[in-house]
């Protein structure tokens, strides 16, 4: 099969319409495509070594002087063992980070500090905090602060290894968690000593309007199960109500019309 | 008028101002009295409790950049093993003063966390306490039998202004308050709309912090709190040594300045 070129050469021949007037207005694409343009090169190329570890991915696997997961030791090669997978070598590797091992041990130990707002729309932050301190004008303190901290702390402090650092840089943030949280239980204390009164807060809002819902639905609910429990039970039971029962113990019972005059 | 008071009673006590406070608390027309009676009470109560200590003068901290400092363990690790100087074990000998703290808290450091923040926190004028309850009912109880499970906590209450921790039924007149409002509001919803069938919600759902205070720790009227140590939180005390961003250097310099043992002191003998 001929290699196709067509849709590769998009930048290359909009270019040539544009220059020969084919096209009057550039498109929008246009230049986002032309500084990063599509690869022209097809053909795969074996990744010997792995860029994260250093690796050569060739190299034989000898795991003869390990104990197996069995206890064991492995006197002979199997042929799975035995057999060169090439297809690995095609493979690109995993992107591993340092940062991802810390987020989530961090989060995995303080699961509720997912659950505070995060701002996820933020086009112009700047993102070069300076983590000789944990708190940041631009930033709010949160888990990413913990992980930043304890990677500057890593670089910077001579003979820390990853767990003291990740303890320090962890309490410190215990320290201003707290510290925010009594300022701000301090300060509507504080305000509702001088006579202040809050609005609900967006939950409280919420719960309230389903509540309102469910009520709703419980008196509804309530009435359809009487309503099936009368069809259910026998008919003529159904009519003798026990307060009425004195009132009309002259009318047959099993003849709805009368009791309905 | 305090004046007048004051002169008349020929000597400023403490126990005078006590007694100003406790007598017209819920008087309106005095109320300008109570208040610098009160201020003037937990400024010298507030100073009653420090020594001074072997700390440097203070630098006034310029620029904003002091927010973002790294908080300093060096000297938790003093209050929880006794390095320290001006450690509380070491200055009272008082065993049982630092049980309570650690039985009411958690720990020593714990204590420490909740008292400097606390006092950290307000924003305007106030005093930070430390104060004891007091079980008067049980008093009788107690002395005859001399039991334990009469021990009672510390705690760790903050007054604004020229708030008293001798008035302990704020959290009635909160509840005053709040149902005057409350039934203003009624009164206005009724006018604006003569819907009956319309259900009453509640309206205070910012007062449910003090709701659930007043359910979780009722304040028992029959029980006496007894203040032990107070910090002057309001700027004017600070403001001028520290600066403006100096609250933090403050309040470490008078942690360090604590004369425990006079506090360990005022502990009430029942608790003990």
């Amino acid at each position: 099969m001929k290699i196709q070129t067509n849709a590769v050469n998009l930048v290359e021949r909009t270019s040539a319409y544009l220059s020969s007037g084919l096209l009057q207005n550039t498109p929008a694409w246009y230049d986002v495509v032309a500084s990063i343009p599509p690869t022209k090169k097809f053909t795969r190329e074996p990744k010997i070594t792995n860029p994260t570890t250093g690796r050569n991915k060739t190299f034989f696997k000898d795991d003869r002087i390990r104990v197996n997961n069995k206890g064991l030791y492995k006197t002979r090669m199997n042929q799975m063992d035995r057999k060169d997978s090439a297809n690995n070598l095609y493979k690109p590797p995993k992107l591993i980070y340092l940062e991802d091992r810390l987020r989530s041990l961090f989060f995995e130990q303080h699961p509720w500090e997912l659950s505070r707002p995060k701002i996820l729309i933020e086009n112009s932050l700047e993102e070069n905090f300076d983590w000789s301190h944990i708190q940041q004008w631009e930033k709010q303190l949160d888990g990413e602060s913990v992980v930043q901290r304890t990677l500057y702390l890593l670089k910077n402090e001579p003979g820390i290894n990853m767990l003291q650092a990740y303890n320090k840089a962890r309490f410190e943030f215990y320290r201003l968690r707290i510290q925010q949280d009594i300022s701000q239980q301090v300060a509507q204390e504080e305000a509702e000593m001088f006579g202040s009164i809050f609005r609900q807060t967006s939950f409280e809002h919420g719960i309230e309007k389903e509540q309102k819902v469910i009520e709703q639905w419980k008196k509804k609910a309530i009435q359809e199960t009487q309503l099936m429990e009368v069809r259910s039970s026998n008919p003529s039971d159904s009519w003798a109500a026990p307060e009425e029962q004195d009132l009309e113990e002259d009318f047959t019972e099993g003849e709805p019309e009368i009791l309905d005059i | 008028m305090l004046n007048n008071f004051t002169r008349s009673q020929g000597n400023t006590n403490d126990n005078n101002y006590l007694s100003l406070i406790q007598q017209f608390s819920n008087t309106v027309t005095k109320r300008d009295v109570v208040n610098y009676a009160s201020l003037l009470y937990n400024l010298n109560f507030a100073f009653s409790s420090l020594k001074g200590c072997d700390r440097e003068l203070p630098k006034i901290l310029r620029g904003s950049e002091s927010l973002l400092q790294i908080p300093d363990f060096s000297q938790d690790m003093d209050v929880a093993h006794s390095k320290n100087s001006n450690n509380i074990l070491s200055q009272t000998n008082n065993d049982t003063f630092c049980k309570i703290l650690e039985s009411s808290f958690g720990s020593i450091e714990e204590f420490k966390t909740l008292f400097m923040n606390s006092c950290s926190a307000i924003s305007g004028d106030g005093f930070t306490w430390l104060i004891a309850k007091r079980n008067s009912s049980n008093m009788m109880m107690e002395s005859l039998t001399n039991s334990k499970n009469n021990l009672d906590k510390l705690f760790v209450l903050n007054t604004y202004n020229a708030g008293s921790p001798y008035i302990n039924d704020r959290l009635e007149m909160m509840k005053m308050l709040a149902n005057k409002a409350n039934k203003m509001q009624e009164g206005k919803m009724e006018m604006e709309t003569d819907d009956v069938n319309s259900e009453k919600v509640p309206i205070f759902e910012g007062m449910m912090s003090v709701e659930e205070a007043r359910e979780t720790h009722s304040v028992d009227v029959k029980a006496q709190y007894v203040p032990l140590l107070a910090i002057d939180g309001s700027p004017k005390s600070w403001l001028m040594d520290y600066g403006v961003f100096g609250k933090e250097q403050y309040l470490n310099h008078v942690w360090d300045s604590i004369d425990w043992y006079v506090v360990a002191n005022r502990l009430p003998k029942s608790v003990e």
